[in-house]
């Protein structure tokens, strides 16, 4: 075993379910059991900060200290992969520049009004790539245009609200793009136009009663986010996503996600190059009563 | 140590080894100390007596030696025994007077002086007695150490006495009455005051008294006293002068024509005072003379005054009084001034005295605004700034577009100040602004500056510019861009203002809520409620407090509940907000609403929840401030005493009663004694 991993606090199997139980409760991220080491070393430059000894105290300073609420924040943070990159499944964005843009573009012609929502956005990256794709479509010109990006961490926010991204954010961007990005000495940054498009919110997609900050929207892009979720927080998370989304509105899953076991209110649409889920035109307001718990 | 130990460790030759004895003395007082306290506080090394002097402050009393300190201070063969009698009486005040005002009568002459003295630092009504009788003493030392004395005490009986020895034979009583009276800040009337001008020893402390007479016929030698040949003379008389002027508008008045033809001798010694280093005072007064005289020669000087020390309101309101007649003088001044402070002054006077009677001509409007738009290109910010802060009130269309570039400055004030003169451009004329703004670039603090103006252009363009500040990663450009959103209202502001509740930022979630709670839609209801409701959660005591508070602004009944709920919060702060809120909103059964702040563990909430049932005039206030006269806080009985004393609840005198009857808290038995009284009137 590497020296590394003998330096610093262990985290005993208890002391790992305590924990693993407790960000499951806050943010409905459940880490699987084969993360023990992961977690002990990922969390031990915390524990070295707030210069706690071991995992046990730890996890007594999340509980009850009156800064536990940040810090499981920031654990949070530390545990998941952030990693994110513009223009990320193409093949997706493609479906929706194409398909789904004329559509919501043909149904919003009353109100003129486009929100789309990127639910656990990390660092900005797909928010801005969909207001790109928004942009470049020219059926939204005059509206009011609206993509909002939302993560449990306060960190990314500031990231993405900085939107200066390094050569890895760009490596799926086509060429085509670049036009949208300004060179700046820490990288490259979004052109101003675009940022205007995009606001962002610290929300915890587990606390769906403030999904209302949200407003209503058309679209919700929620990609590789619930993979980490447990059962009963996706469908928790699921039902909110229905309750914001417009009748008709459009729900954007990863590739390797579906809502199978998780609600039958959506129905499936098949794009030419993907399949995306639809909140019914005729949608009862509340088919989760009884789905869920 | 005992008294013989003390007395024996006395007669020694080292001063150290008597010095430590009277600190020993300290440690383990005794009743026979008396004598030889007295011994040290006469002894022939200082550091001895100091120590004495500590000591007998302590236990003076205790000890039984205060007529031995009173005939220690009457003696005249010891004076380092007589000094430190006289420090110890002062500092026992009121416990010494009795001893005091016994010897005074028999007091040696040389002696009364230190009695009366003494008395000086004892106060109460039998020294004031005293002291009046001392200050008509035979023997002028005497009496002007009373009325020294006097002056200390001070309160009318005090006075009254002082004011007796105005008409003292003894020119040197006079004059000790006359400035014991202005220390005091006394009224002494024109009719008193008067007599005494003529008298070259009292002139100077009379003309001082002159400015607090309020009578009109006091002008006529404070401006002769103008003309006199010191300057501290001048000054005295100038500050006396402008008091007179303050006290009534028919005095400002009567003195306007008088100062405008002020002889130039007067002008000159005013000049003189202003110049000088005498006090601040002085030189204020000074400067206002010069101004109400608009004398043109002096105005270098007040600007000076002006752009370096605190600016003076009575002289700028003079300075005000020259209208459109000053505007000319002080742009010349502008024109030779090196000092960027001074430039910054005349010229905010120059655009302020063409606009204080009114519209100005287009000949003054022209040589103002351009004074004005070349300040904007001075190189100095302070210039700049007061430009920008000119142009507020002088701004047309045509500055548009020099505002935006200085609204970009990285000088705080220039920028804010041309953000603000761009606002009112934009009152009159929004598209000019807009046109100014095209390819302006919003991004970091400059779009925090430009949130107001953008919100006052109003439009949609508006809402996109804000929409567009509420992404920036300034968390101040976004609080800006809140408000600006508040401005501007509508639906689609609301749904921006409500998803900032949800920013990573604590003091923009607060902004965002106060601004929601401000926000009305067409029908006069807030839409802000429901986004407000959702935010009370939040981990953050300080912003579920100002959600608290803007729920209460919103006053919206679809509050109440969450409001209910938020009382029993943990934290006071956000309790005691929403109290606040509910009394804002007052519910019908405000007192039902409340219930969980009466119950608060902490005091202020319920106390808190007690006067917003009071002030509500709610129908169960009364019988809740009668359960509260029973809680274990003193405050809060004692509040509710004076609560039910307010309302002049009489059915609660039986309640109050009996809570006097077991009160123990002095301040809680007052309340309720005071309750009683009232309630009792009020039957």
């Amino acid at each position: 075993m590497p020296l590394l991993f003998d330096s610093g606090p262990r985290i005993k199997p208890e002391e790992f379910r305590l924990l693993r139980d407790l960000v499951n409760d806050f943010c409905g991220i459940r880490f699987p059991d084969d993360m023990q080491f992961t977690m002990e070393r990922k969390l031990r430059e915390r524990l070295q900060t707030l210069e706690i000894n071991d995992f046990a105290e730890y996890y007594h300073y999340l509980r009850y200290h009156p800064d536990g609420r940040a810090e499981i924040e920031r654990a949070v943070d530390v545990l998941t992969t952030n990693e994110t990159y513009l223009f990320r499944e193409e093949y997706q964005l493609r479906a929706f520049q194409r398909e789904v843009l004329p559509l919501l573009h043909e149904r919003g012609q009353q109100q003129r009004r486009l929100s789309i929502w990127s639910a656990g956005c990390s660092t900005g990256e797909e928010v801005y790539t969909l207001a790109i794709l928004i942009r470049e479509s020219h059926l939204f010109e005059g509206w009011d245009v609206r993509v909002i990006g939302n993560d449990i961490s306060r960190r990314v926010l500031q990231v993405a609200r900085r939107a200066t991204y390094g050569n890895s954010s760009f490596r799926a961007m086509p060429q085509n793009y670049q036009e949208y990005f300004v060179e700046s000495p820490e990288g490259r940054t979004v052109r101003a136009d675009i940022r205007a498009m995009c606001n962002f919110a610290h929300l915890n997609l587990l606390d769906t009663a403030r999904y209302s900050v949200i407003g209503a929207v058309d679209a919700i892009f929620c990609r590789n986010v619930l993979i980490y979720f447990d059962t009963a927080s996706r469908r928790k998370v699921i039902e909110g996503f229905y309750e914001r989304l417009y009748p008709g509105g459009f729900l954007f899953l990863g590739h390797s996600e579906s809502l199978l076991n998780v609600s039958t209110a959506f129905e499936l649409v098949h794009l030419s190059s993907d399949l995306v889920y639809r909140k019914p035109l005729a949608a009862d307001p509340s088919p989760f009563r009884g789905e869920t718990r | 140590m005992n008294g013989d130990q003390f007395r024996k460790a006395l007669q020694d030759g080292d001063p150290e080894v008597r010095r430590r004895a009277v600190v020993a003395a300290g440690a383990s007082l005794g009743r026979d100390f008396g004598p030889p306290l007295m011994q040290a506080l006469g002894d022939a090394d200082w550091r001895v007596r100091k120590e004495a002097v500590q000591l007998a402050n302590r236990c003076a009393v205790e000890l039984g030696i205060v007529d031995d300190l009173v005939l220690a201070i009457c003696q005249g063969d010891n004076v380092g025994l007589r000094n430190a009698a006289l420090d110890v009486l002062e500092e026992l005040g009121q416990a010494a007077a009795p001893a005091l005002i016994a010897a005074l009568p028999t007091a040696p002459e040389h002696a009364r002086k230190f009695v009366v003295e003494a008395l000086g630092e004892s106060g109460g009504e039998r020294v004031v007695e005293e002291l009046a009788k001392a200050a008509l003493s035979d023997d002028a030392n005497v009496a002007g150490e009373a009325i020294e004395a006097l002056a200390r005490i001070g309160g009318p009986a005090a006075e009254a006495a002082i004011r007796g020895r105005l008409t003292a034979s003894d020119a040197f009583l006079r004059l000790a009455a006359l400035d014991a009276l202005n220390r005091r800040d006394a009224f002494i009337s024109w009719e008193e005051l008067k007599p005494l001008l003529d008298d070259r020893l009292l002139r100077r402390v009379a003309l001082t008294a002159l400015g607090r007479t309020g009578h009109v016929e006091a002008l006529d030698p404070l401006l002769e006293a103008l003309e006199e040949s010191t300057l501290h003379t001048v000054g005295v008389a100038a500050s006396a002068l402008t008091r007179l002027l303050g006290s009534s508008s028919e005095i400002a008045q009567a003195a306007e024509a008088r100062l405008s033809e002020l002889s130039e001798r007067a002008r000159t010694w005013l000049r003189a005072v202003l110049a000088s280093g005498q006090d601040a005072d002085a030189r204020r007064a000074a400067a206002e003379l010069l101004a109400r005289a608009r004398d043109v020669e002096a105005l270098a000087s007040i600007v000076n005054q002006l752009a370096h020390e605190a600016p003076s309101a009575p002289v700028i309101e003079a300075l005000r009084g020259w209208g459109l007649s000053g505007v000319d003088p002080m742009l010349t001044l502008l024109s030779r001034l090196d000092s960027a402070e001074e430039r910054a002054v005349a010229l905010e006077l120059a655009a302020d005295l063409a606009l204080v009677h009114g519209t100005p001509t287009e000949d003054v409007r022209t040589r103002v605004k351009g004074a004005l738009r070349r300040s904007l290109l001075d190189s100095e910010h302070a210039v700049v700034a007061a430009a920008a802060r000119c142009l507020v009130l002088w701004a047309d269309e045509e500055d548009a577009d020099m505002l935006v570039g200085h609204a970009m400055s990285a000088e705080p004030a220039i920028a804010r100040a041309a953000a603000r003169a761009l606002e009112t451009i934009a009152e009159r004329s929004p598209d000019s602004v807009e046109r100014a703004l095209a390819g302006t670039s919003f991004d970091g603090l400059q779009g925090a500056v430009l949130a107001p103006v953008i919100a006052k252009i109003g439009g949609p363009h508006a809402i996109d510019r804000l929409q567009a500040l509420m992404s920036a990663d300034d968390a101040e450009v976004r609080r800006a861009a809140l408000h600006g959103l508040g401005r501007v209202g509508g639906e689609r502001a609301a749904g921006l203002v409500a998803l900032a509740l949800a920013d990573e930022d604590n003091e923009v979630q607060i902004v965002a809520a106060q601004v929601l709670g401000r926000l009305r839609d067409e029908n006069g209801d807030a839409p802000g409620v429901s986004g407000l409701v959702n935010a009370v959660g939040s981990e953050f005591a300080h912003v579920r407090a100002a959600v608290a508070r803007a729920l209460g602004q919103t006053g919206s009944l679809r509050a109440v509940d969450t409001l209910c709920e938020m009382l029993g919060d943990e934290d006071s702060g956000v309790a005691m907000a929403a109290v606040e809120a509910l009394g804002q909103i007052s519910p019908g059964e405000l007192a039902q609403s409340l219930k969980g702040a009466l119950h608060h563990h902490d005091p202020e909430v319920v106390k808190a929840a007690l006067r917003a049932l009071a002030n509500g005039h709610d129908p169960a206030a009364p019988s809740e401030l009668i359960q509260a006269l029973s809680h274990p806080a003193w405050d809060v009985r004692q509040l509710s005493a004076e609560l039910l004393a307010s309302l002049c609840v009489v059915e609660a005198e039986p309640a109050l009663r009996a809570a006097l009857a077991r009160e123990t808290d002095d301040l809680a038995r007052e309340a309720l004694e005071h309750a009683l009284t009232a309630v009792a009137g009020g039957a």
